[in-house]
């Protein structure tokens, strides 16, 4: 039994085998009660038509048995024969009916005196959708759902109004974070502006950048006190320079004898000095970067040590016959720049060294140690002299290292694996006796044949008491020579 | 394979000296690459003899180059 819903456009097909061009065909339908409605018939060929049941019309139906009346009348004869097709039709779908039930076809037999004509009758071209249904429901006769959908516009119109609202003050704060973001950053590059209104990140920013943050270095007096030391340093901030129980001079020769020297902000300015008593300290505020200490005959020696660096030094170039000691833990967080020579006899584990150090060198009687697998991430220089035992395979260096040179007393070794970086400069390697045997000398060779890209130095070193080459790294060494890198072995 | 053996070698590139350490006995082997002048001596007087020829210089290194 074919079912159809309230409200819809469906049309049926009648398909006989045999010619029923000559009949006139009409399709009438109805409910139990109710009025017949014709259906609009259509021929399709001479052996089948087509019978379409308008939205408007099904929708006046009752639910329950549809009878739909197939009638064919003979032209000649003027005979008509009636035949009903069961049908059912449901409520539309409007409250959630899911069509499921469908019977999509169906059969009839029309018998006309000794002719007995059979249709197939198929249910096709449904058209409409619950939307249309909701259309064809009955008028609203009531004005409720008018009513509702009034209500409903007026609720949507008035939060469409609010988020429009809200739209429009939120590009105006963005819009006033922009402007205060760029008086912000005319802080850091005018450093003149007093009436500004920067936003808290700025506020942040400019706290922990222009804070005053002073720093003393203290130095003891050297032989005779004669000799002036020169230390090259930067501050973030224009500031001055003033030094306890000593001197300050315009030049490494003593001339400009001064009680103080400026600082301009991000300009690195060399301090000449002397002191004359073992407690002799320089103090100036928020340095940022210590290029260069040189010391001369008789000239200040400086109490050097990691935890009384300046909090904000990003570069440090600690060099000259230093003294210093200390754990490099203790080194400012934000350093990105290390270099320690001179005769410090430093301590720690690389591994804590800052986070953000790319160039590493250490020199000195240091006695540091720790496996190269913890250097910070992004290290692309790393020198390790002194009196250092530090561990671990060449193969974990992190991936940027293009300088790579290791003394002291090291026991690294090279598993065989490793991926190196563009534009590899040097390789240097000391370690401690009997730590790197031939095998691991091959294999690094082979592994660094592997790179084809080299520049500067264009050097590697691995003498000392690092195996001696096999023949089975010759392949290796020629390749490498055909790069233009220069190979040392024992 | 060019290989240098002697006890002393001095590696260059135009008239710079590229081995810091070019009159000190060497040990091991030497593979110069491609691109490098090179010459071995028996004796510290033939490498500073051709040195001095070839007005060859070594130019003391500073501190390490510094990243900005």
């Amino acid at each position: 039994m074919i079912t159809f819903y309230k409200g819809e456009d469906f049309t049926l097909t009648f398909t006989s085998t045999q010619d029923i061009s000559g009949y006139t065909k009409s399709v009438s339908y109805f409910t139990p009660f109710g009025t017949p409605i014709l259906a609009v018939v259509t021929p399709i060929n001479n052996f089948s038509f087509s019978a379409k049941f308008a939205a408007v019309d099904t929708a006046t139906l009752k639910a329950g048995a549809l009878n739909v009346v197939v009638t064919f009348t003979d032209a000649n004869s003027n005979k008509s024969i009636s035949k009903a097709m069961p049908a059912q039709i449901l409520d539309s779908l409007v409250n959630g009916n899911i069509r499921t039930a469908d019977i999509p076809s169906t059969s009839l037999e029309i018998v006309f005196e000794q002719n007995t004509i059979a249709l197939d009758i198929n249910f096709v071209g449904l058209t409409n959708t619950q939307t249309t249904a909701v259309n064809n429901l009955p008028a609203d006769t009531n004005g409720a759902i008018a009513t509702l959908q009034n209500n409903i516009n007026t609720e949507a119109a008035t939060r469409k109004s609010a988020d429009d609202t809200l739209t429009a003050n939120l590009t105006t704060l963005t819009n006033n974070a922009e402007v205060k973001t760029n008086k912000t950053s005319d802080i850091y590059t005018n450093r003149q502006s007093t009436t500004i209104y920067p936003n808290v990140k700025g506020i942040a920013d400019y706290i922990d950048n222009f804070t005053i943050k002073p720093w003393v270095l203290s130095f003891r007096k050297n032989g005779d006190g004669t000799g002036i030391s020169t230390i090259n340093i930067t501050s973030n901030i224009d500031t001055t320079v003033t030094i306890t129980n000593g001197y300050l001079y315009t030049d490494s020769l003593g001339n400009g004898q001064t009680t103080f020297i400026n600082l301009t902000h991000n300009v690195a300015t060399n301090v000449h000095f002397k002191v004359i008593k073992n407690n002799g300290f320089i103090s100036t505020n928020n340095i940022i970067r210590i290029d260069s200490f040189t010391d001369r005959a008789n000239s200040p020696i400086p109490y050097f040590s990691p935890a009384n660096l300046p909090a904000g030094l990003t570069v440090l170039s600690w060099n000259g016959n230093n003294t210093g000691t200390g754990d490099i833990a203790n080194l400012p967080a934000g350093l990105t720049y290390f270099v320690w020579q001179g005769n410090n006899t430093g301590m720690g584990d690389i591994a804590n060294l800052p986070a953000g150090v790319t160039f590493f060198y250490w020199q000195g009687n240091n006695t540091g140690m720790g496996d190269i697998a913890n250097l910070p991430a992004g290290l692309t220089y790393f020198y390790w002299a002194g009196n250092n035992t530090g561990t671990g395979d060449i193969a974990n260096l992190p991936a940027g290292v293009t300088i790579f040179i290791w003394q002291g007393n090291n026991t690294g070794t090279f598993s065989g694996t490793r991926t190196w970086a563009q534009n590899m400069r040097k390789i240097y390697l000391r370690p401690a006796a009997g730590v790197f045997t031939s095998a691991m000398t091959d294999a690094l060779l082979i592994s660094l044949a592997t790179q084809s890209s080299w520049t500067s130095e264009k050097t590697i070193d691995l003498r000392g008491n690092c195996g001696a080459r096999t023949s089975a790294s010759n392949s290796a060494v020629a390749t490498l020579q055909s790069y233009g890198v220069t190979v040392l072995t024992n | 394979m060019i290989e240098l053996t002697k006890k002393y070698w001095v590696l260059y590139e135009g008239t710079t000296i590229k081995n810091q350490d070019y009159r000190e006995e060497q040990s091991g082997k030497c593979y110069p690459g491609e691109s490098i002048g090179y010459a071995e001596f028996d004796t510290l007087e033939e490498l500073d003899a051709f040195v001095q020829a070839n007005n060859l210089v070594y130019v003391e290194q500073d501190m390490p180059e510094q990243l900005m």
